[in-house]
């Protein structure tokens, strides 16, 4: 479900980056702000595979599809579809 | 050496071949002959211009192929070339340039608005070398003393400001060469151009490609943080030499980069700027079974002096060997007076030779202090390591607050000193807790100036002012220090303390 993938990124960004969920909406930025930096990038795309079961393929692992929240929802959104 | 073997006067000797490409980036690239006249054209408009030997110019730009062909241009027309980190903060830039005075900054539209109008700002387009100014005029032969100064790449400092680590046509060109020898690059390799310009990694990347007439691929500042880019273009531009930090590497293995032949083309992969740990060089190996592993070690001020070719790996050892020292570097390990040590102790690295800077830019304390027994061409590196009997150098760690971290060197009193700036807090420490040797955390222990202040308001205030590696990743408030016996903030005890909070966390 589409919502789903919302709430846990918008908590995973919250526990930790410095952005909190209230601050949140689909078009907040999170590279040119370096808010998420290569460690980041790293640890979401691990954790979306152990909590929500989605791999993400190393082809996905790029910057078009983690510029912003809404990016990246619509590209697990679209990984779990297909 | 003569002003023609220098890196740059190697590079304006070659006849350039338009079929050859000499960059290329995510969208586009550019001939050797285009980028020659790029190249050319800007080093004489700067000499139009009325810049010569000893003035600097600042290149404050995004990487890409125009920040590339500035630099080349600069040393063409023996200006010094500074290449500065585009994403620091407005406040930090300001500080830096002020510290620099240069001749003129090369920047782009958006940033000229928020840097001071004492000096002279020109605007570019970061991905069309077009836009740079030039002038038609031919530039004559290169023929500056190779011991000007050529370069100044900006490191942490410990009082806060960044430190200018000040390098010669001759301390440049020596490292190339030696690199050159010790991989035999040739003109045929591809190189990838991982490291930001202001990191001494991309001398070989830029000024050793465009040596040698080779072609390189510049990976922007976000894409190297994708291991899905990095692997895209180790692939699609059939790489065969890339150099990188630890970091990158940990992140491209454990998502797995190198799969589907991904690195097919690497002839050499090199690691520097951090400790390579044993169990990401045996990873390396696997995913890469016909690339050859080097382990390279030196700090800015000397880049290169001892290199480890990865043979088999001894799983016994925590970390890689940082290898038997270069051709160039003379090693001693050194007592705290400068006293070399016998074979076998552990003690200070020092390095005299052709590789070590100048001097830090307008710090002639600092200069002097970092000499071995004032001995020009020495350096005392800082590190503590030991010869093995096989003549090998082994890493130990650092006698002073400087640390690594994500692949950057931080001095941690520069992190205290910002702390102290804002005004928020009566005292500050900070430390690196590695409890997860893959995760280090960088951990600012404070006293507030009153109980109204928040954490968060230090990070927004220190966000202004230092770059975001250095940026703590959580603040933690005390009501006290523990002091040593010498009245020193006891250090040790703050990083048990940091470790603790950590793991309540």
């Amino acid at each position: 479900m589409p919502a789903a993938n919302r709430d846990y990124l918008a908590a995973w960004l919250a526990a930790e980056t410095d952005l909190s969920v209230t601050e949140l909406t689909d078009t907040s930025e999170l590279l040119a702000s370096g808010v998420l930096d290569s460690l980041k990038i790293m640890d979401l795309t691990m954790a979306v595979e152990s909590d929500l079961g989605i791999t993400i393929p190393l082809e996905d692992v790029i910057g078009e599809n983690f510029a912003t929240v809404g990016s990246i929802v619509q590209m697990l959104d679209r990984l779990q579809a297909g | 050496m003569t002003p023609d073997e220098t890196c740059i006067g190697q590079y304006l000797q070659r006849q350039p071949d338009p079929a050859t490409t000499a960059l290329s980036w995510t969208g586009g690239q550019i001939d050797q002959s285009a980028l020659h006249d790029k190249v050319t054209g800007l080093a004489s408009w700067l000499s139009d211009a009325g810049l010569t030997h000893g003035d600097r110019v600042a290149v404050l730009l995004p990487k890409g192929p125009t920040a590339a062909a500035a630099l080349l241009a600069c040393l063409a027309a023996g200006v010094i070339a500074v290449p500065c980190d585009f994403h620091a903060p407005a406040a930090r830039t300001t500080d830096l340039l002020n510290d620099l005075t240069p001749a003129l900054v090369i920047t782009t539209d958006e940033r000229r608005a928020d840097l001071p109008r004492t000096f002279r700002l020109i605007a570019v387009t970061p991905d069309d070398p077009a836009t740079l100014p030039h002038s038609t005029r031919p530039l004559g032969c290169f023929d500056r003393p190779v011991d000007t100064a050529a370069l100044i790449l900006p490191t942490s400092g410990s009082t806060g400001t960044p430190k200018g680590v000040v390098l010669s046509y001759r301390n440049v060109t020596t490292f190339l060469h030696w690199a050159v020898e010790h991989f035999a690059l040739t003109r045929a390799d591809r190189f990838l151009s991982i490291a930001p310009f202001h990191f001494d990694l991309a001398t070989l990347d830029l000024l050793g490609s465009q040596m040698i007439g080779a072609s390189v691929h510049l990976l922007g500042e976000v894409e190297t943080r994708f291991p899905g880019a990095i692997a895209k273009a180790l692939h699609e531009k059939r790489i065969t030499i890339a150099y990188t930090v630890p970091t990158v590497l940990t992140m491209m293995t454990t998502l797995k980069a190198f799969s589907g032949g991904v690195g097919a083309d690497l002839r050499w992969l090199l690691s520097a700027g951090e400790v390579l740990p044993t169990a990401l060089l045996t990873s390396l190996k696997a995913a890469l079974p016909d690339t050859r592993i080097a382990n390279l070690y030196g700090p800015t001020e000397t880049n290169v002096i001892s290199c480890h070719i990865a043979g088999t790996v001894d799983p016994s050892l925590p970390t890689t060997p940082i290898g038997l020292p270069c051709a160039h570097s003379q090693i001693t390990i050194c007592d705290p007076d400068g006293v070399a040590l016998p074979g076998g102790t552990e003690g200070e690295i020092c390095v005299h030779g052709p590789s070590v800077m100048l001097g830090y830019w307008n710090r002639p304390q600092a200069t002097q202090d970092a000499r071995v027994a004032g001995a020009d061409e020495s350096y005392r590196t800082g590190d503590f390591g030991r010869f093995a009997a096989d003549g090998s150098l082994t890493f130990l760690g650092r006698r002073d607050q400087q640390v690594k971290i994500r692949g950057h060197r931080l001095e941690l009193t520069e992190v205290e000193a910002k702390a102290l700036a804002t005004g928020l807090v009566q005292a500050a420490c900070a430390v690196l807790i590695e409890t997860d040797p893959q995760r280090p955390k960088l951990v600012l222990c404070a006293i507030l100036r009153d109980d109204t202040i928040s954490p968060k308001a230090i990070k927004a205030s220190l966000t202004k002012h230092l770059p975001r590696h250095a940026l703590p990743d959580t603040i933690f408030i005390v009501p006290s220090f523990r002091f040593t016996s010498s009245g020193k903030i006891d250090r040790n005890a703050i990083r048990q303390l940091a470790t603790d909070h950590l793991q309540r966390d």
